[in-house]
């Protein structure tokens, strides 16, 4: 039993390894960034919205998770639920405006704004999750000495 | 905490890091075959990943009613 818990472990280390290497090549942490064929900003914009679909899912996947094993209160959950709906309002607004700049470019700057602003309200709830779910650890952990 | 729970906890942690890493995945293609032919990501593409966000969203409006089902 204890040999495998040792290989998920080590399972669980690899992808989460996988997982950074992933997000380094994507999203530019360190020197392994990777440089557009294209230098216009619009290809940034367009780059930043997908990566804030996935992390608001990613945000909603975590929050069902950690409900289902217990870490996360359901109240604290529906915030969460709330604030990923609210980032996900602003970036259809942002995506909206962003793809109508051909007929007023200031759109694209006012698609870039809001843009910011999502990405503020899903750290957010990025933070409020993990401060719940560290509650609840340490919760158990005192009950259980 | 018993083994088995141990045991449950990693797996379910294990399906977690498989299925972030196969979003980013999926992103990193998505992003690679835009720069390969020198366009930004489509609005089509875009609304592909609100769609997995809107059953990601069922998802969790699930957990929360069984959690509070649960009471």
């Amino acid at each position: 039993m204890k040999k495998l818990i040792a290989v998920l472990a080590v399972a669980v280390l690899s992808g989460c390894s996988a997982l950074d290497k992933v997000e380094d090549r994507l999203f530019g942490n360190g020197q392994q960034q990777a440089q557009p064929t294209d230098p216009r900003t619009s290809s940034n914009t367009t780059e930043q919205f997908a990566r804030l679909a996935v992390t608001i899912t990613e945000v909603r996947k975590s929050a069902a998770h950690l409900v289902k094993i217990g870490q996360l209160k359901p109240d604290t959950a529906r915030q969460v639920q709330t604030m990923a709906d609210l980032a996900r309002k602003g970036l259809d607004a942002a995506i909206n405006l962003y793809y109508s700049a051909s007929t007023n470019p200031q759109n694209e700057q006012e698609a870039v704004r809001r843009l910011s602003e999502v990405e503020q309200d899903m750290q957010r709830a990025r933070e409020m999750m993990a401060l719940e779910a560290e509650r609840a650890y340490n919760a158990k952990k005192g009950a259980s000495k | 905490m018993n083994l088995v729970q141990a045991i449950v906890m990693l797996t379910t942690l294990l399906g977690q890091v498989e299925a972030a890493v196969k979003a980013a995945r999926t992103l990193s293609d998505l992003i690679k075959t835009a720069r390969d032919e020198g366009r930004d990501l489509t609005q089509e593409e875009l609304e592909d990943l609100l769609d997995q966000d809107d059953a990601a969203r069922e998802l969790l409006e699930q957990a929360i009613q069984d959690a509070e089902n649960q009471g």
